[in-house]
């Protein structure tokens, strides 16, 4: 499956950065193209990744869900579904969120809530990366 | 676009001063990231003027008040606080199709990472000396002067949290448990404050302009963006300027540590610093700063705004380092 996604992003973002950002003059429009292309960089570095980190978000948050005492959501039937992937988690996260208090009254469900905070920071897949900044326009 | 923004400002300007104006170099610049900013040169009398329009966009990272701007910067002229000049502000969006304020352009550069560029060290510290005095004088202004609405005596901080949990819940895409954890322990650690005054709300080198002095030196020549400015604790803005996310803008290794800011803002003042305060404003600081990117978020899935936020996650374990968790 050549080119494969990843090589087709980065391609893309190679375009819009080599052909069609030197013809763009307008500092806004440069800006704004800029940023798409930062972005599609970090899709073509991450999107493969997106899948599998859902699924173990889904049972991570599960684990700290059934700690809380709150009924995990049932997984997606197809595993390879990513929209039901997404909605799966969308779910777990909703179910998380409104069940805080018992989280934050239950040690071990705490615990487990701040490990899994931090341990899906360090895998989320696209994350935004610390731009170097300098000086710009005024805004006034 | 342009020529409309251009045919509206001709009309507006013309009717505020009462005879034909000519406008020139108009063009929207890159900064700013949540308005529309727009500078351009207009003729009446035969005199030149320099100015800014500043248009609230179809989608932004922030939600804000422009009525609340204007009272401030109305409020301000008088004072020893540099803000920029409004000549006419369009509350209701009639003249250029959205809230827009016409401000003088003030000379000067704008450098979010000037205090640690090029210059010396004792000349990026007298620049540091100078940025942070007007952080002091703007929290000393008279409150009768801005007229803005008013706090619970003591509740500032609680205000902050109801407010920005309020602003998560209004545009997150979908549940933020790190979030609802952080906002939690915020509520369950809040402090009370002693006194009220004016906050800006998002003061930094970046939000300010610098230029020449014509002594061989470099003066501050506005504070901007006003348009977060409200009442509170003075302790939101010192935690937001030592806020550790933030200290390549407001730091300077060696030469001007948190410990100086405060210390020369308390001897400024004549205020105490509760350092576990300015603490918790810390923390406050990302929490608003992690729902900021939720608002772009929610802004550029709307396809109202031109800027790709991500999930704010390295916000996130910063929060959870701060609060111990």
């Amino acid at each position: 499956m050549r080119p494969t996604v990843s090589e087709q992003l980065s391609g893309i973002s190679r375009l819009l950065a080599d052909v069609v950002g030197p013809e763009v003059l307008d500092p806004y429009a440069s800006d704004v193209l800029a940023g798409a292309v930062t972005t599609l960089e970090l899709l073509a570095d991450g999107w493969a990744r997106v899948a599998p980190f859902l699924r173990w978000d889904i049972e991570a948050t599960g684990r700290v869900l059934a700690l809380a005492g709150v009924d995990r959501p049932p997984p997606p039937e197809d595993p390879l579904d990513i929209e039901a992937l997404y909605e799966c988690d969308r779910r777990a996260r909703r179910l998380l969120s409104e069940a805080m208090a018992a989280v934050m009254e239950r040690p071990q469900a705490r615990e487990a809530a701040v490990a899994l905070f931090r341990t899906r920071a360090d895998r989320y897949p696209i994350a935004a990366r610390p731009q170097p900044r300098s000086g710009g326009e005024p805004s006034c | 676009m342009a020529e409309d923004i251009r045919a509206g400002l001709q009309d507006w300007l013309g009717e505020e001063v009462g005879q034909p104006v000519a406008i020139g170099g108009l063009r929207r610049t890159s900064a700013g990231f949540s308005r529309e900013n727009w500078v351009l040169d207009a003729t009446w009398n035969g005199t030149r003027h320099d100015l800014i329009v500043r248009r609230d966009p179809v989608g932004s990272v922030l939600n804000t008040d422009r009525r609340v701007e204007v009272a401030v910067l109305r409020g301000l002229e008088p004072t020893a606080v540099k803000a920029p000049r409004l000549r006419w502000a369009d509350l209701d969006g009639t003249r250029l199709g959205r809230p827009s304020l016409v401000m003088d352009l003030v000379r000067g550069t704008c450098d979010g990472f000037v205090l640690n560029g090029e210059r010396t060290l004792g000349e990026r510290v007298a620049l540091a000396h100078a940025l942070y005095d007007q952080l002091a004088a703007i929290h000393q202004v008279d409150l009768a002067r801005v007229g803005l609405p008013g706090v619970a005596p003591g509740n500032a901080a609680r205000a902050a949290v109801d407010h920005w949990e309020s602003e998560l819940r209004a545009v997150q895409l979908e549940a933020e448990p790190e979030l609802t954890f952080v906002f939690t322990w915020l509520r369950a650690n809040a402090p009370v404050n002693e006194r009220t005054a004016l906050v800006h709300g998002d003061f930094k080198p970046g939000n300010a302009l610098f230029d020449d002095d014509g002594e061989g030196g470099t003066e501050w020549t506005a504070i901007l963006d006003w348009e977060t400015a409200h009442l509170g604790d003075p302790h939101e803005d010192l935690g937001w300027v030592t806020n550790p996310l933030r200290q390549r803008e407001h730091r300077i290794p060696g030469g001007w540590e948190p410990d100086d800011l405060l210390d020369r803002w308390s001897a400024r003042t004549g205020w105490d610093v509760d350092r576990d305060a300015v603490h918790w404003w810390q923390v406050l600081a990302n929490a608003k700063l992690a729902v900021i990117v939720h608002t772009g978020a929610r802004a550029f899935v709307q396809g109202k705004l031109d800027r790709i936020h991500q999930a704010p996650v390295r916000i996130h374990q910063l929060l959870l380092q701060q609060i111990g968790a």
